[in-house]
């Protein structure tokens, strides 16, 4: 039986953890020729931009409040 | 960690998220509001963006994170919180907080009522004699109240149990923290897939706030309203503060611990354990009046008498479900009536009958393995009119512990089968040694002292393999006096120690009704991946290499 893309990637030899860890995932993809491992690496890719910019976000919104509390606490 | 575990782990978390965050939350929630004089929108904005943002941080990057954003269930949940706080800040207007705090139990009741409609979860008895005791109540409360806004406060009252049942249920059945939950090797998905959902709720917040300070400051409303914030409550710093570590410190455990235990005990559970919040916040506010400075306010003995029998239904509700929830399985849990399934029914009495024949017609130990209770074993024996089968959840488990322990062993000595080992050996990735063991002298046992004396001699045998070699290693009987075994990740020179180990233990003599029985062993080798990947491949090249060593022999 072929193996599926799914069978391949259950196969695949790099672990997902250190992927997420790893700092430049690109040079994973460079590197990467199989398409299904490919499929893979780029939704990781989106996964920790997703994660980067949700979090940029959020410390603006803190950093913002925060910095409205010291105006505040300036002014009185 | 075992279904009774989990389940005792998530009924310990509602009642320490009740008794203490709860009931911290809503002291810190008065503090601000009553000694610092902070906005409670301003405060809860700031709460949630600080607990989104230490959710996003401790779940850290990982997958589920596209999923959580893009679900509905998110989103939904998000709106239906945003709603939910208006509707009881609406309430809170018209009634006291602890009047307030009894009205939301009405929760416990749509909860129910949604479980057995959607979920097919019937009420029991102790949640009837439950929700009775707070209808009660609820009408107790509803005596003292001012007869002006009655009409305003029942629908309040209905839209908040409405918006908390929504609410929790919505946390039981949110797929991407379902999700997160069956990610063993990732614990820290929870709190990711929390993180983002009050990420969305805090957004939601902001937005909210932010526009009705603007609308406030630019055309504010002609009543006096301290609820409403104006531009200049965002730089009132004790509002800002006070959020953000209830938000670091109460909000983020809280939600994260609300999430699990709605999924694990269910809503209306969750929702009758969050009865006891109200004695908890009182019981709280007490203890840290001398820190906070704070009065126990005065309750009237028409709420206290409400309150408790509030409180009593909704523990009789779930400390009865508790005890459902934790009580010894019966058949009736694991098989339903099925007279027109006939494949499900015949699969179902295969299974049983194929284990017990693997078990030597022990139920106990059947049971056992497939994780049912003795009872529902007994139920399909005595099924003659043969209309009953596995309900659907249960036979996925039966048949996978079936694959695992039945049809995959051995029944004399207890190994892996072949399909079971060439399964096993397909899964593995690591390098090893496979070790094929035929045993030398073995017919004239069977012929001398006859099939019994074979079998005591296949079991002496697995024994004295499991304790020869390595714990990790894989041993089967592929059939007859023929075993295998794969030892992982050891050189040529270790593989033959362990042949020469497997030589000596097995020509040990066996003592058999006062007969000494000795045999012996050839063993073949292949290693993977030197000799091929294929363990087909692998087994023909060890049962080639034990041939010829009984052929020089």
């Amino acid at each position: 039986m072929t193996p599926t893309d799914q069978d391949r990637r259950k196969a695949s030899n790099i672990d997902e953890t250190d992927i997420y860890k790893a700092s430049d995932i690109d040079a994973f993809i460079n590197k990467e020729r199989r398409h299904d491992e490919l499929d893979r690496l780029r939704e990781i890719k989106e996964q920790k931009n997703i994660w980067l910019y949700t979090v940029l976000f959020c410390a603006v919104l803190n950093i913002i409040l925060i910095g409205l509390a010291i105006w505040g606490a300036i002014n009185s | 960690m075992n279904n009774q575990q989990t389940l005792a782990r998530g009924w310990a978390y509602a009642f320490f998220s009740v008794l203490v965050l709860w009931g911290l939350n809503n002291v810190m929630i008065g503090y601000s509001a009553q000694v610092l004089n902070a906005n409670y929108l301003v405060y809860t904005c700031s709460a949630f963006v600080s607990c989104a943002l230490f959710l996003l941080l401790v779940g850290g990057k990982g997958p589920l994170v596209k999923e959580t954003l893009r679900s509905i269930d998110t989103w939904v949940f998000g709106l239906i919180m945003l709603i939910g706080y208006m509707i009881t800040l609406s309430l809170f207007s018209y009634v006291t907080s602890t009047e307030g705090s009894l009205l939301q139990r009405i929760s416990l009741l749509f909860s129910v009522i949604v479980s057995f409609i959607f979920l097919s979860r019937a009420p029991t008895k102790s949640q009837l004699i439950g929700i009775l005791m707070v209808l009660i109540g609820i009408v107790i409360v509803c005596r003292d109240l001012p007869e002006e806004n009655r009409g305003m406060i029942y629908l309040l009252m209905f839209l908040e149990g409405m918006a908390l049942t929504a609410r929790m249920f919505l946390a039981e059945i949110h797929r991407p923290h379902a999700h997160a939950i069956s990610m063993v090797k990732d614990p820290r998905a929870k709190a990711r897939v929390v993180g983002f959902v009050m990420f969305v709720i805090s957004t939601f917040f902001l937005i909210l706030t932010g526009l009705l300070a603007l609308l406030q400051t630019v055309a504010p409303l002609p009543i006096e309203n301290a609820i409403i914030p104006t531009l200049d409550s965002f730089k009132h710093t004790p509002s800002i503060v006070a959020g953000m570590i209830a938000g670091v410190a109460l909000v983020a455990p809280l939600r994260l611990i609300e999430f699990s235990s709605a999924n694990i005990i269910k809503t209306e559970n969750f929702l009758a354990i969050a009865a006891l919040s109200s004695a908890a916040t009182f019981f709280w506010e007490w203890l840290l009046s001398p820190l906070t400075g704070m009065s126990v306010k005065a309750v009237s003995t028409n709420d206290i008498l409400a309150g408790v029998i509030i409180t009593v239904g909704c523990m009789v509700a779930a400390l009865g479900q508790m005890k459902k929830q934790s009580a010894k399985k019966k058949w009736e849990d694991d098989l339903r009536y099925a007279p027109q399934n006939i494949p499900a029914v015949e699969d179902s009495r295969e299974i049983i009958a194929n284990s017990l024949e693997h078990y030597s017609g022990d139920i106990k130990k059947v049971a056992s393995a497939l994780d049912i209770n003795p009872s529902t074993v007994n139920a399909l024996l005595d099924d003659k009119d043969k209309v009953l089968a596995f309900k659907t959840d249960v036979l996925k488990n039966v048949a996978r512990l079936y694959r695992r322990h039945v049809s995959s062993a051995d029944a004399l000595t207890g190994l892996i089968n072949r399909a079971g080992f060439m399964t096993a050996l397909k899964e593995t990735s690591d390098p090893y040694a496979l070790l094929y063991i035929d045993l030398d002298k073995f017919k004239p046992v069977n012929d001398t002292y006859g099939h019994d004396a074979g079998d005591a001699v296949l079991v002496d045998v697995a024994e004295k393999m499991k304790r020869t070699l390595p714990s990790n290693a894989l041993i089967a009987r592929l059939g007859g006096d023929e075993f295998c075994a794969v030892v992982f990740n050891i050189n040529k020179a270790k593989a033959d120690d362990y042949i020469k180990q497997l030589k000596l233990t097995l020509s040990e003599p066996l003592n058999y009704n006062k007969n000494e029985i000795i045999i012996g062993a050839s063993i073949g080798i292949a290693f993977a991946p030197n000799d091929g990947t294929d363990p087909e491949a692998l087994l023909k090249i060890a049962d080639q290499g034990m041939y010829d060593e009984k052929k020089n022999r």
